[in-house]
């Protein structure tokens, strides 16, 4: 039974200029233990689907629906209140974007990181004991804890915030971009201390990034995101390796390598409007090889028991 | 692109379109004042007792009777220059002037006063009557006047109150009082006698009739006949005026020396546009000019410019005014000159940073690689970016500046020949206007400094999404 | 060939206000000597704070260097003043990294692209016009009339990579600073525009300082690769070779750290470089990769400041495991 399970999944939201269609139907789910990546360009949705998750909505949400079971229970029926007090941050924790830069400047890092244990009724010397122990598994010297903020490096304090979203055990972590403020080389440590967390804790994963190759250090299993649309998915062999639909495959081959001569390419064209997405398959003005079905949306097909791709070049496979 | 856009930007908003409209009231009124009234308005009128004479003093406005039962005298001012009727004589001719009204009200006039203005005249002096007569047929002679002739020396043709018009308060002339106690004695059969009619006053009996042992106001059209007998042809008479003193004047009542408020308010209403946008555009001038020369430029100038507007910002203004004033008396641009002086470093310190952010912004540094100088950088990229920004504060300026006039009038450190509506407010208050209930003299002046000031900053309010920058992208 | 850029021995030293009164410095770049060829695109390569957009910088003068000497096309330019260096600002040119403040918002694009000309003075309003609409065609913005009148939040972040770079070209320059032009724009966009710029390159015969964090961009579009490492060039040399044998430790490990799309990723860890980066503001003694060195040989390393030498031709290398030319072998 998968640890989450995200079933036709929407979000709109409503500005000024009209409705945002953010998230448009989106299914999955993890497996325990299980990394799953999610990966697509600016403005694709990427995040919206992690804060649909832990339910962090903004006011001007116009559609919310379909359904996340996680851990047998569904999620959508819960009531706000008993969502907050024992879900958020004690089964599902999240990892922001740029969280490093948010810690409070004022407070010593060892507090921030216990702080959601005292504040559920650990004392504080056993709070105290626990954060450092948690600070040594991260890998930070455990005198970290009574350091300022601006006395911590990049990297250090992208550690903080790890520590602080595994500080109540949770079973699955979302990670939104952890290291995209870090250089390549401070960047190749935490993804080390990611792996090296979820290997020990048997930590779920959803990780979400628009790298595909960053996220390949950690994934299992992937599902590209287009315009709020989940166009390919599947087992990080086939997604790396073997992709099915046109968008992954120009993804993939638009990432410079720098072990190959292979010249990177591109996708020409913008990527879409959330406002206006094109009609048909929502690919298919930057499409190689459009032809008349694309005008229409396109099924998800099962190309195999790994992998899924929603794409009409498809249509004769079964 | 920028100016089209704000405009559009602030009618888009109600508190923008209602703060328009109110603008453009109070832009019309002022142009009105302007245009009608002379510039010297502050010293000529407004400052000058004799021309308030004959008003009656705090007065409250006309429409007031509308709202009590008992009907008061309205204030009323008869001019003449033209007789009603002349009379030939055979050595003399006789000027007629009737000046007739129709006397409604519950109560008698506070008072009856004659003015004559520029006697000419050449072989004798001429002569004045008053006769006052009433609905009831009565009628008595209230008073008789000889011009005075001529001095010694002095040679035809003779001119008498040109220079100052000859001005008689009946109501109190000795003369007019033994003639209403001869009057009263003989023609209504009350006996009165003048000890009890100069306290009392004559317009009492004047205006009423006996009833069972009370006066009761007698209801009717009145006329008062002034004959001027003139004794040679070319003898002429200019100008006529009959005062009714009232207890209840115009639309907004009189002060307590009776200056007609509404004038007075009227008046303030360019003065005080004046005072906001002469203030605030010079204060963001200089606070912009200021704050954009310390940021870009930066270095010692940007220290000094700092250190001044540090100093400035923690003087506190009021003394500083007050001494001014002293020196340099009272004087309205003494005052705009200290506002601007006190006003430019809160602007200054905020285009400062701003300018700073802006300036590490890297389409700076992309007109710097194409060789652009500071000034076309300031010019084209920095000030545009500001723009907005500071029109917003410079209306917000407006009111504040609108505000301290009126604060240091209300402190008597207005200038005095420029009337405002904070000094009206002062002299309400210094005459104890709030004490004794004068409500027309405190509220309309004070409504209207709320009003102007609520004008501005509706108009900023409305600006707002224009103003910030984060606001407009979303749109 | 004479080189058209030439730094020698150039240092850049910033004032850091730290506490009240302590006034330290910061060796933003300490001591480069470098040159770029005409025609060729060099990659400056470094982690954030290593120097390389102060380098950039320093050799479009937009700042005036500590010491050193800058030359541009024979010419020292070290010193001139803001008015002496008009010809240079026609001739020299820059691409910003962030699409979003590098284009003023209050202007449109034709605005944008007519200001370099404004400046300059160049050609009547006609003129002006059919210039920036050639502009726009070579950048591929069409229709251009369309794209002259748009104003930047109307365009997407490689649209506005674009504008900057028909800007760059407005006055025909020679050199091109192209500042991380691609780090802030969708991953499937960067290759279009680096193909561009590469494509104007050959045109026009420009010369590129390519500054950038990520390699393997380096690697396909530039010529030569100098990495940076807190202010001082380690290692540098024709960018194949670069990347295919990499000598200065930093480079290694800076190779090993970038991820490729592979499965095989994460079952493995990952090399990294141990420590980060220290602040400009404290650099280690002699050697400053010496703290973070896996070959770090005591006594050596930390007493003695490896210079450049060229270890093979056209290769250059400072670090004490190559104290002389290596034989070709």
């Amino acid at each position: 039974m998968p640890i989450l399970d995200v079933r036709n999944l929407k979000l709109h939201y409503s500005t000024e200029r009209g409705l945002v269609h953010a998230v448009d139907d989106v299914s999955f789910s993890i497996k325990e233990g299980e990394a799953l990546g999610i990966v697509g360009e600016s403005g694709c949705g990427k995040t919206s689907i992690a804060i649909s998750i832990m339910r962090l909505l903004p006011r001007n949400v116009a559609v919310y629906s379909g359904s996340v079971s996680f851990d047998g229970g569904e999620m959508m029926q819960l009531p706000a209140e008993e969502f907050r007090s024992s879900i958020r941050w004690k089964k599902i924790a999240m990892v922001f974007q740029g969280a490093m830069n948010s810690l409070n400047p004022v407070l010593r890092a060892g507090l921030q990181v216990a702080e959601p244990l005292i504040a559920n009724g650990t004392g504080k010397s056993e709070a105290e004991r626990r954060t450092r122990e948690l600070l040594h598994l991260v890998g930070l010297p455990t005198e970290v804890f009574s350091r300022f903020p601006h006395e911590l490096s990049g990297g250090m304090k992208q550690r903080v915030v790890i520590a602080m979203s595994l500080i109540m055990n949770p079973k699955l972590l979302i990670l939104d971009e952890p290291t995209s403020a870090l250089d390549v080389s401070i960047q190749a440590q935490i993804m080390n201390l990611l792996k090296k967390l979820k290997r020990e804790l048997k930590l779920s994963t959803l990780f979400i990034t628009h790298d595909i190759a960053l996220a390949s250090d950690i994934c299992d299993r992937f599902a590209v995101l287009y315009a709020g649309q989940i166009i390919e998915s599947g087992d990080a062999d086939h997604i790396l390796l073997a992709p099915e639909h046109p968008y992954t495959q120009k993804l993939l081959s638009s990432t410079p390598r720098l072990r190959s001569e292979y010249k990177p390419d591109f996708i020409s064209g913008a990527p879409p409007d959330l406002m206006t997405p094109p009609v048909g398959c929502r690919f298919h003005p930057r499409c190689p090889y459009v032809f008349e079905p694309c005008k229409t949306d396109p099924p998800t097909y099962s190309l195999s028991e790994l992998q899924e791709s929603r794409c009409w070049l498809h249509l004769n496979h079964q | 692109m920028l100016r089209r856009s704000v405009v559009k930007e602030l009618l888009k908003t109600g508190s923008g379109r209602v703060g328009s409209i109110f603008f453009l009231v109070l832009i019309g009124i002022s142009i009105y004042v302007v245009a009608t009234y002379p510039l010297d308005f502050g010293v000529r009128s407004w400052r000058n007792p004799a021309v308030w004479a004959d008003y009656p003093k705090a007065a409250p406005p006309v429409w007031t009777n509308l709202l009590s039962n008992l009907r008061s005298a309205e204030h009323q001012v008869l001019d003449k220059s033209q007789p009603t009727q002349i009379l030939m004589g055979e050595t003399s001719r006789t000027n007629v002037y009737e000046f007739r009204t129709n006397f409604l009200s519950d109560e008698p006039p506070t008072l009856i006063s004659f003015t004559l203005a520029g006697v000419t005249f050449y072989e004798r002096s001429p002569l004045l009557n008053i006769r006052f007569i009433r609905p009831d047929q009565n009628q008595l002679l209230l008073y008789s006047f000889v011009v005075p002739g001529p001095t010694a020396g002095e040679q035809a043709p003779i001119k008498r109150y040109y220079e100052t018009p000859l001005r008689v308060a009946l109501s109190n002339e000795r003369s007019a009082i033994s003639a209403v106690a001869d009057f009263s004695r003989s023609s209504l059969g009350v006996d009165v006698d003048t000890a009890q009619l100069t306290r009392e006053g004559i317009l009492k009996i004047l205006f009423s009739s006996p009833e069972a042992g009370h006066f009761r106001i007698l209801k009717g059209v009145y006329a008062v006949q002034v004959a001027v007998e003139l004794y040679d042809s070319r003898d002429s008479v200019g100008s006529l005026r009959l005062v009714l003193g009232g207890s209840t004047f115009g639309v907004l009542g009189t002060d307590s020396i009776g200056r007609d408020l509404a004038v007075g308010i009227l008046f303030g209403f360019p003065v005080a546009l004046f005072i906001g946008l002469v203030t605030s555009t010079l204060t963001t001038l200089v606070g912009a000019f200021a704050g954009i020369v310390s940021g870009y430029f930066g270095g010692k100038t940007d220290t000094l410019i700092q250190r001044v507007s540090d100093i400035l910002n923690n003087i506190p203004l009021l003394p500083i005014l007050i001494f001014l004033a002293f020196i340099f008396g009272q004087n309205l641009f003494v005052i705009i000159f200290v506002l601007i002086a006190f006003s430019w470093p809160g602007l200054t310190v905020i285009m400062r940073s701003m300018v700073l952010q802006i300036k590490s912004e890297q389409f700076v540094e992309a007109a710097r690689v194409l060789g652009a100088s500071r000034m076309k950088i300031v010019v084209q990229h920095i000030f545009p970016q500001t723009a907005p920004y500071v029109l917003a504060q410079m209306i917000f300026l407006a009111p504040a500046a609108i505000l301290a006039e009126a604060a240091l009038s209300f402190l008597g450190l207005g200038d005095p020949s420029i009337p405002t509506w904070g000094q009206i407010l002062e002299s309400g208050f210094r005459s104890g206007a709030v004490y004794v209930g004068f409500w027309w003299w405190i509220i309309p002046p004070g409504l209207l400094i709320i009003f102007t000031a609520m004008t501005f900053v509706l108009i900023a309010l409305g600006l707002e999404p224009a103003v910030n920058p984060r606001l407009r992208r979303l749109r | 060939m004479k080189p058209l850029i030439n730094l020698q021995n150039v240092k850049m030293y910033f004032q850091v206000r730290s506490g009240f009164f302590r006034i330290q410095l910061a060796k933003a770049v300490d001591d480069v000597t470098l040159s770029i060829n005409r025609g060729e695109t060099l990659a400056l390569v470094g982690e954030s704070g290593s120097g390389k957009t102060t380098l950039g910088r320093l050799t479009l003068r937009i700042l005036d260097p500590t010491s050193g000497r800058i030359e541009f096309d024979g010419q020292n330019i070290t010193n001139l003043k803001e008015d002496e260096l008009t010809w240079f600002r026609r001739r020299a040119q820059a691409i910003f990294q962030d699409p979003y403040s590098s284009l003023d918002p209050f202007m449109n694009v034709f605005q944008i692209l007519e200001e370099p000309l404004k400046i300059h003075n160049a050609g009547d309003p006609r003129e002006r016009r059919e210039r920036i609409l050639q502009a726009l065609r070579e950048v591929r913005l069409s229709p251009e009339e369309e794209f002259a009148s748009k104003y930047p939040y109307m365009l997407s972040g490689g649209q506005r990579q674009r504008v900057n770079l028909a800007r760059a070209l407005m006055l025909k320059p020679e050199y091109i600073v192209a500042d991380e032009p691609v780090s802030m724009i969708d991953v499937s966009s960067r290759a279009e525009i680096l193909e561009l710029l590469r494509e104007l390159q050959q045109r026009y015969g420009l010369t590129i300082l390519y500054i950038t964090h990520d390699i393997a961009t380096a690697k396909h579009f530039a010529d030569r690769i100098a990495v940076m490492y807190l202010g001082r060039i380690v290692e540098y040399g024709s960018a194949a070779e670069i990347v295919k044998q990499p000598l200065h430790p930093y480079t290694i490990a800076l190779i090993e750290a970038v991820p490729e799309p592979d499965p095989a990723n994460r079952l493995r860890e990952r090399s990294s470089i141990a420590g980060e980066q220290p602040s400009p503001i404290k650099i280690p003694v002699a050697c400053r990769f010496h703290p973070r060195c896996r070959f770090f040989m005591p006594g050596k390393c930390d007493v003695i400041d490896p210079p450049l030498i060229e270890v093979k031709k056209g290769r250059y290398v400072a670090c004490h495991l190559y104290p002389e030319p290596m034989s070709d072998a």
